[in-house]
């Protein structure tokens, strides 16, 4: 601030002083030719040549020396001095007081000023001038609410003048209350006759501060067309037309200006932007970096700027370089220290800005804009809990609510928590009404959600703002498309392509779906953005969302051909290399990343991903494992390690690292929160729900505690005191990310282990509620899709991928897992051919069958199969020598009726060519219950041919089998199951099988060896009988069967399955092998041996094939059979 | 930083001036004449040396102009000044040759307040008839009308005559401040402080034209020279 004074000379008489106040009010007086008013003057008694009346008296010589050496900065003490002994003679004298109160705030003796006023304030209360340059001291000392609150007052003078409000706009600016000055402003400006340049400057300086840069302009053109010299308005105007993106403007601007201060960091620095913008970066650094070796190789600030255009042009490592320099240079300036921070977003080190900020937070904890910026961090890592935490802290204690409730909407957003987001900016706009960001954040919070048709309206809405009309554009034609209007979606990206031909996302939009695959489109786009890595990697991003990978892929790499440097599609390629499941490549890139970035955890948390997609489990697990070592409290962290646990089957690391998070418990972490309210307050309710929430923390509780408590403090809160209810509130908000961390990590944590143990059915409960509760958690969505697949739900299994893709398009196991979804509930047609032989037993087993069907399956919403099978049969048993063909059909049906019933039922008819054999008719009717997972109980009725020889087929025997069956996982290992079958055969026999077994896995998929011990018992009524004419030949055989009686066989059976599958998840390409060997004896100490091998391929989507062999060898009965089939799915 | 003798600021403020000079304000140094008080006057009375009375015969009558002339001095002395203007002007119809009693008129106007017409009855007056005092009377009338040149050179034409009236130099020194010719009146006030070095007042006039002239330095010496 200056002091300009000047003096008004009349005549020879120093008559007045005026001051033009922009500052410190100007003291300088001229001795007036007056005797000071109302007094009587001390005439020195003498008899000198001036006459009487015009004799100075001395008290009036006093005052003009105290004024004369007011005039002279370094004489300010002694015209202090001179004043007081006026004052000293006539304390009443309060316009010489408030000169020396100027001299006081001439010489910033604030508080000696101060006094003064109020002392003339003492005797003028009403004294407007006095209050202002009160008000002045208070904005100077930054004591800016007092200063605001002595403007106001005097601002509701209708009478006050422009002055008033001019200060009181600074105060509302200085205190950031950007809205208030601006409208202070524009008062004062109202009240001038004519405002000054300075005038238009502030508030133009003021508009700057919230962002309004096209207000900002317009009022540096007005102060610069009242003074089209003034040097500091023109450079403020071309700084905020750069800023404003009007380059060809700006740089005309800053090319002036640089001709005229070429020494001019703030010039230099935004041409150099300008260069930049104007895709010259080459020129931009030239002359950034001529400047700087030139004049500033040590300036810190010039080394910042380089460093934040190597930033803007995607050159992490460079930036990171110049910041270290810079920091070395200023000794770790906090100021410098906080911009690195914010530049360390660019290359991902969340944690590094996360440190740095939480530093800064522990000397300065109200600094709400450095909490502001933590939030951010927190939220670009993903810590969206830990961000809310902060957004919920700042609204208790209403700091920024308008721009923490917008935040909040971006969050949720982000965490594809949709509903809340609304709620948040709905929150906003109903204090904002006018807020365009706000309407912005709705409209995409309403695409998000799906809710394309409002948020057509939405984006429409903004495009009546200049500013906001093209993104309102944009969103109108991804709206439509979503719609399926392209045309009205092509007419939308036509007028922002207009506005805009750089606009890649128009271009990409109006090219349509079909021609961005086409090569020379391609190829076009390539060439047309040679040099500009930037759009090249707005392509790739563009390309990636649309599951075009390769388009991506060759945009990131010319991207990067372009410039090498360009870390944005360095990372962007790694992160493209793994969805596109080039693993390797991708690991390779991030380890290059990894090296010239170390600790960064965005780069380091990438390798760990694709580590574990990869299936290098214990490379991820290793690799999280040192992210945490860096940075312990990321939770991010520990939950990922812990999935990639269990994807890798090592499911007590998973466990523990999921235990990890819930330690220590947000309920014990409330009770200690609390327990001195506890001891302090008498409230009965809080005292209730306090002893509540201790003895579900003494029962074990993680999180319930926080819940219950939460319950009953909305119950009876309104009843608190103010005091009470925040720090209530408060210690809340507190642990409001520690909660929401905690619940999610423990109901993920009892799904995965519900799902490990083979508890389907009860983990869906639990993903329920851990999806309702964390709606953009991917791995919870898709997890229960996978049991849905599990358990055969289809349709609902659908459901859920699109859920999940809603959420998260560019999930790639969902995208696969939902196409093949798509795949299996088409129909299908199968050709299979199966072959048996078997002999022993004496004549009993005797034949050799040959089966061929064609299966049409066709799916009725998708859990529900109706199947036609044609079969062909050639029965060939031994002791006629002779092939019986027959032919027949069957109907069959199965279904999923819900995740705890299933069954199937079918009807078969045969007909034999040969008319002496009669037609034939079986069939078979299955369900299934599932108890709580704990044990699937089953019960059927089927009708069988009982062929195995020729006497059989004569007879047309056939049996009748009830049976009731169970199975029980008891562990992931373990698995016991058993069946009881009642036989009645139709030539007046019966019988009964059961079985048990119990199989344990010594292995985990894909990779697993089983042992199964069975043993099983049989017994039929009556026994076989052979018999045979004269001549010793067999010629019937009553039952022609084997009849055992109390038979009991038992054997172990060594099983190995290896899933060779491209991708593991359920619903995936199948391609396996399994064998199986078994051993066994029985009662008849018939020692048996028999080896099973299958295998089973998917591919190209629609098909698979499949063969099964088996070969059994003992004493009394050999069978060998193969099985063959081919399917295709349409 | 404006220059002091912006003259458009003193347009702005002059007509102020001009004001509170007639409200009697500012009581001193406004150019206002010496006379102007009640307590002056007093001091003065009788002003006019009493003119002789010419007699051609003793035992002849006095002539009514004779006696209207002593009749106007007498009315003077009581303050009766709008009768006595009206004798002189009588008077002076009657014998217009009467210098001396033109002078007697113009000093009770200008005891009236009546400045223009004081001077414009002195101006009718060749200069040649005029008193060094007469002259002096006429230079304090110019200075009341801002006419600070032609009160310089009435002034400075009686110094030359009389180079000891330090009052009479005192009182150039200060038309030529207010003239702007700081220079000029500080060499005139440091003529008067060379003969009267203790005089204080003189002094912090003197400073205070150090003031205008912007030697603040000097004037914030000379100012604390005159205080204890």
């Amino acid at each position: 601030m200056s002091n300009r004074k000047f003096w008004i000379l009349v005549s020879g008489f120093m008559l007045a002083f005026g001051t033009v106040a922009d500052g410190v009010s100007a003291t300088k007086k001229a001795p007036k030719r007056t005797v000071t008013a109302g007094i009587t003057a001390r005439v020195p008694i003498e008899t000198g040549i001036v006459p009487a009346a015009d004799r100075i008296s001395d008290d009036d010589a006093r005052l003009a020396l105290a004024r004369v050496l007011s005039y002279d900065d370094s004489l300010l003490e002694e015209s202090v001095r001179e004043y007081g002994i006026f004052l000293r003679n006539r304390p009443l004298q309060t316009d010489v007081r408030y000169e020396l109160a100027e001299v006081y705030v001439r010489q910033k003796k604030y508080r000696d000023a101060l006094q003064e006023f109020n002392t003339v304030l003492l005797q003028q209360p009403e004294n407007v001038r006095v209050k202002l340059a009160v008000g002045r001291i208070y904005l100077w000392t930054q004591n800016l609410e007092k200063a605001a609150f002595i403007f106001d007052e005097l601002g509701r003078n209708k009478s006050a003048n422009a002055d008033v409000f001019l200060e009181l706009a600074r105060a509302y600016s200085w205190s950031k209350q950007y809205d208030k000055a601006i409208a202070a402003y524009q008062e004062a400006i109202r009240r001038m006759d004519k405002a000054g340049l300075e005038v238009y400057a502030e508030l133009g300086d003021t508009y700057l501060y919230v962002a309004q840069l096209s207000y900002a302009i317009e009022n540096y053109r007005k102060a610069l067309a009242l003074n089209p010299l003034s040097d500091m308005v023109e450079k403020k105007l071309a700084l905020a037309l750069s800023w404003a993106g009007h380059d060809q403007e700006a740089l005309s601007r800053l090319e002036k200006l640089y001709a005229r201060f070429p020494d001019d960091r703030e010039i230099v620095i935004e041409l150099g932007r300008v260069f930049v913008r104007r895709q010259e970066p080459k020129r931009a650094l030239l002359l950034l970096e001529a400047m700087q070796a030139k004049h500033h190789p040590k300036d810190v600030e010039f080394l910042l700027a380089v460093a934040d255009i190597e930033a803007y042009l995607g050159h992490a490592k460079k930036c990171r370089d110049l910041y270290l320099k810079s920091l070395d240079l200023s000794k770790n300036d906090k100021k410098i220290l906080l911009r690195y921070a914010d530049q360390m977003m660019m290359w991902g080190d969340f944690h590094g800005a996360e440190k740095v900020y939480r530093n800064h937070l522990k000397a300065q904890p109200d600094d709400v804009e450095v909490m502001l910026r933590l939030a951010l961090v927190l939220l670009s890592s993903e810590r969206y809990e830990e961000a809310e935490g902060l957004y919920q802290r700042l609204l208790l204690n209403d700091q920024a609510t308008d721009k923490v409730l917008l935040e909040l909407a971006k969050l949720k957003i982000s965490e594809k928590d949709f509903d809340a987001a609304l709620s948040f900016v709905d929150r906003f706009l109903s204090g904002n009404q006018g807020g365009k960001s706000g309407h912005l954040v709705r409209a995409d919070a309403l695409y998000a959600a799906g809710k394309h048709k409002e948020s057509l309206e939405a984006y429409q809405f903004l495009t009546t703002d200049p500013s906001y009309r093209l993104i309102g554009l944009s969103g109108m034609g991804k709206a439509y498309l979503k719609q399926e209007l392209p045309e009205k979606a092509t007419s939308s990206f036509e007028k922002v392509y207009q506005a805009e031909p750089e606009n890649v996302e128009a271009q990409f939009h109006l090219a349509g779906h079909e021609r961005v695959k086409d090569d020379d489109f391609v190829k076009e786009i390539l060439r047309s953005a040679e040099g500009k890595p930037r759009k090249l990697e707005t392509w790739a991003r563009l390309y990636a969302t649309k599951g075009l990978n390769d388009i991506a892929l060759k945009c990131y790499r010319a991207a990067l051909s372009e410039d090498s440097q360009y870390f944005p599609a360095r990372i962007g390629l790694a992160e493209m290399l793994a969805i596109d499941h080039q693993y390797d490549a991708s690991v390779s890139l991030y380890r290059e990343l990894a090296g010239e970035f170390p600790e960064v955890s965005k780069i380091l948390i990438g390798q760990a991903r694709v580590l574990g997609w990869s299936k290098r489990y214990q490379e991820s697990i290793e690799l999280y494992e040192k992210i945490h070592r860096i940075n312990p409290v990321d939770p991010v962290v520990l939950r990922e390690k812990a999935r990639v646990a269990v994807w890798g089957k090592l499911i007590d690391e998973a466990m523990c690292s999921y235990g990890e998070l819930l330690s220590p418990t947000v309920d014990g972490e409330l009770v200690t929160g609390l327990a001195t309210l506890a001891m302090k307050v008498k409230d009965k309710d809080f005292i209730r729900s306090y002893k509540r929430l201790r003895e579900k923390v003494e029962k074990g509780s993680v999180y319930e505690g926080y819940e219950a408590f939460d319950q009953d403090f909305k119950s009876y809160s309104k009843s608190l005191s103010p005091k009470l209810r925040k720090k209530i509130q408060s210690k809340q908000v507190e642990l409001l990310s520690t909660y929401r961390i905690q619940k999610a990590a423990y109901l993920e944590k009892q799904a995965k282990a519900l799902v490990w143990n083979k508890r389907f059915t009860r983990a869906m409960g639990v993903y329920e509620e851990l999806v309702q509760f964390n709606p953009g958690n991917e791995e919870a969505i898709f997890d229960y899709a996978q049991v849905e697949c599990s358990l055969g739900l289809c349709d609902r299994e659908a459901k859920t991928y699109k859920k999940l893709l809603h959420v998260d398009p560019l999930h790639g196991l969902a995208k696969q897992a939902h196409h093949r979804q798509e795949i299996r509930k088409n129909p299908s047609l199968e050709l299979s051919h199966s072959y048996w032989k078997e002999e022993g037993r004496g004549d009993l087993a005797r034949i050799k069958r040959n089966r061929s069907d064609l299966l049409l399956d066709i799916p009725v919403w998708c859990r529900y199969h109706l199947g036609i099978i044609g079969h062909h049969w050639i029965e060939n048993p031994d002791f006629t020598g002779k092939s019986y063909d027959a032919n027949g059909y069957t109907i069959q049906f199965k279904g999923v009726l819900s995740p705890h019933v299933k069954g199937e039922a079918a009807w078969t008819h045969k007909e034999y060519s040969d008319s002496s054999f009669k037609s034939k008719d079986s069939g078979f009717g299955h369900v299934w219950f599932n108890v709580r997972d704990d044990v699937v109980l089953g019960a059927g009725f089927d009708r069988t041919d009982e062929l195995y020889n020729y006497f059989g087929l004569k007879q047309g025997l056939q049996a009748d089998t009830a049976w009731v069956s169970f199975s029980s996982p008891v562990s992931r290992q373990l698995e016991i199951s058993g069946a009881l079958r009642y036989l009645d055969y139709n030539d007046s026999n019966s019988g009964q099988y059961h079985s048990l077994s119990a199989a344990y896995a010594f292995t985990d998929h894909p990779r697993i060896f089983k042992v199964i011990l069975s043993g099983d018992y049989r017994d039929t009524r009556q026994e076989n009988i052979s018999k045979y004419d004269t001549s010793g030949n067999l010629t019937d055989i009553t039952h022609p069967y084997w009849t055992p009686k109390n038979y009991i066989g038992g054997g172990i059976t060594l099983e190995w399955y290896h899933d060779l599958s491209k991708f593991f998840f359920c619903g995936s390409e199948l391609h396996f092998y399994d064998l199986r060997l078994s051993f066994g004896t029985d009662s008849s100490s018939n020692a048996a041996v028999r080896l099973e091998g299958e295998w089973h391929y998917e591919f190209y989507d629609h098909w698979s094939v499949g063969i099964k062999g088996t070969i059994h060898r003992s004493r009394e009965w050999d069978a060998d059979g193969l099985f063959g089939n081919i399917k295709y799915q349409f | 930083m404006k220059n002091p003798k912006d003259r458009s600021v003193h347009r702005m403020v002059a007509p102020a001036v001009l004001l509170i000079s007639l409200m009697g304000i500012l009581p001193c140094g406004t150019g206002q004449i010496d006379l102007s008080t009640a307590a002056q006057q007093e001091s003065r009375v009788p002003a006019v040396k009493a003119p002789e009375i010419v007699t051609t015969e003793s035992k002849e009558e006095i002539p009514d102009w004779l006696a209207r002339w002593e009749l106007a001095r007498v009315l003077s002395y009581v303050k009766k000044y709008d009768e006595s203007v009206m004798e002189y002007k009588k008077l002076i119809r009657e014998k217009p040759s009467l210098v001396e009693a033109k002078i007697e008129m113009a000093n009770v106007m200008y005891w009236q307040g009546k400045m223009s017409d004081a001077l414009k009855e002195l101006e009718a007056i060749p200069v040649r008839a005029m008193t060094d005092k007469t002259r002096v009377l006429m230079a304090d009338l110019y200075v009341h009308q801002k006419k600070y040149d032609l009160a310089e050179s009435l002034y400075r034409s009686y110094l030359d005559k009389n180079r000891d009236d330090l009052k009479v130099r005192l009182k150039l020194a200060e038309t030529l401040s207010w003239s702007r010719k700081y220079d000029d009146s500080l060499a005139e006030y440091e003529k008067i402080l060379s003969v009267k070095p203790s005089d204080a007042q003189v002094r912090r006039k003197y400073a205070f034209v150090l003031i205008w002239a912007g030697r603040h330095s000097d004037a914030a010496r000379e100012l604390r020279s005159t205080l204890k």
